[in-house]
């Protein structure tokens, strides 16, 4: 069966203030992709819009600004995972045969409705994400003495890869005195222990293994997915806060649709929306052992987060998890510059949505 | 849901009890997430409950809140008071919509 590549990848600067609609933010990483298709002679299938502004038909709003006639357009939103959910369909629309190339575009602005989850009344007054981001963090805290100190090593080790990151939003390195100083929002959440919501864009063009050998001979392969939903709200989405249920799920179901071994992974993007959500994504997709999480943030066997994360780089929601994607890309061809992981063979992307309400997990080769 | 909401702002806790297989829906809905009925009914629910996790918000005005779990169904609300610890039981003490309309909800020891 035909193999699924990701063939090019973009992304644009990530920024605090835009006087840019969604659609004109997204055409911004496309340009280049887009340039290159044309020199190929490469006709765009598909194009899927990954936001969660409030924007109606979106993609193919993009599309006729890009100038382009897909077969299918459509807008995805999963609230956070929304940029990996894109490139899924955007896999299984050319694993069904119905198209042979899709253009996968995240963009957000910083006011997009995604970041409040107002549906969810059994968070009462408390419907800020910095209110379960402190719950899991004392559980963890209280369970396996993981420290402020360990998470705030997170937010240092993310902001000096941001500094090497011209994408980036913060390009300034700290340290963990700043980190600890920082405004306390939440005990034990701090300001630098947040990613900010910013605007951003950022694009990937998948094909076939055919259409990926007339484009590029350095295509990147998908060789595993893993998803999971456990539910939209707080109070169903785990009975344990010591872990992220649908992220230990979808680890496991990507790796088992490949024979790369965690022990082979070279890099990895995962979701640091706080700091405490990259300790506990170390233990939930297998890197250590549960409870080791806030220890493994000094370790040296895997690169994480090279671009910087979310922390160091900003969070446009519906545009992170493309972002996520063309940094393993970029690093899995050589392309990341200054931030090059040495032989770099295999790359994760791990992406996520209110408090684990989703995850996914993408294998790459 | 609107009948929720509206024993709520008279501060009355009353949540949709599946009339068909009893499941408790939460957060609530008009159609039961387990067996698809529309034949629910508003009740009331044991108000003692037992808390998971807690912290302090210093957003805005400063605030304990926690997370309780009650009757099977999980809350997250503020404590009126301090020293609750992980595991201490408490009771939903008042509830109702504040002045944004949203939910709130306050727990204090049992």
């Amino acid at each position: 069966m035909s193999k699924i590549a990701i063939i090019d990848q973009s992304t644009s600067e990530f920024t605090r203030d835009t006087s840019l609609s969604v659609q004109e933010l997204a055409c911004d990483p496309c340009k280049r992709i887009l340039r290159n298709c044309k020199d190929s002679s490469m006709k765009i299938d598909a194009v899927i819009l990954s936001t969660t502004s409030d924007i109606q038909y979106g993609s193919t709003i993009l599309s006729e600004y890009l100038g382009i006639k897909p077969i299918i357009s459509q807008r995805l939103d999963n609230l956070c995972n929304s940029g990996t959910n894109a490139i899924v369909s955007a896999y299984s629309l050319i694993k069904s045969g119905l198209c042979k190339t899709a253009l996968v575009v995240g963009a957000d602005i910083r006011e997009t409705k995604g970041s409040q989850l107002l549906w969810d009344i059994s968070r009462g007054s408390f419907t800020l994400p910095v209110y379960w981001a402190a719950l899991f963090a004392k559980v963890h805290m209280r369970r396996y003495g993981t420290t402020e100190e360990q998470m705030a090593s997170v937010a240092v080790k993310n902001r000096k890869n941001a500094y090497l990151n011209r994408n980036a939003l913060f390009r300034k390195k700290v340290s963990v005195d700043d980190v600890m100083n920082s405004k306390k929002l939440v005990e034990p959440i701090k300001m630098l222990d947040c990613s900010y919501i910013c605007n951003g864009a950022s694009a990937i063009l998948l094909s076939n293994e055919e259409e990926a050998k007339k484009y590029t001979d350095r295509p990147v392969w998908i060789e595993g997915i893993g998803s999971s939903t456990e539910a939209a709200s707080f109070s169903n989405v785990s009975s344990e806060l010591s872990c992220v249920q649908s992220t230990k799920k979808a680890s496991n179901m990507a790796f088992s649709m490949t024979n790369i071994e965690r022990e082979q992974i070279d890099v990895t993007e995962l979701h640091d929306a706080f700091t405490i959500m990259e300790i506990l994504a170390y233990e939930d997709l297998g890197f250590c052992q549960k409870g080791e999480g806030g220890k493994f943030v000094s370790q040296n066997n895997i690169v994480i987060n090279p671009r910087g994360g979310l922390i160091g780089t900003g969070h446009p929601l519906g545009a992170t998890g493309v972002a996520q994607t063309v940094e393993i890309c970029e690093q899995l061809k050589g392309l990341a510059g200054k931030r090059q992981v040495n032989d770099c063979k295999s790359g994760l992307v791990h992406n996520m949505s209110a408090a684990g309400s989703s995850s996914l997990v993408l294998i790459l080769s | 849901m609107k009948e929720f909401l509206d024993f709520l702002s008279r501060g009355k806790f009353r949540i949709p009890i599946c009339d068909n297989c009893h499941t408790k829906i939460w957060p609530p809905s008009n159609i039961c997430n387990n067996c698809y009925s529309k034949r629910i009914r508003m009740s009331k629910l044991d108000r003692k409950g037992r808390l998971i996790e807690h912290s302090e918000s210093f957003i805005g005005e400063n605030k304990n809140l926690g997370l309780v779990e009650m009757s099977g169904i999980r809350i997250i609300g503020v404590l009126s008071e301090g020293g609750l610890t992980p595991g201490s039981v408490v009771k939903l003490k008042k509830c109702g919509l504040d002045k944004n309309n949203s939910p709130y909800y306050e727990f204090s020891s049992a």
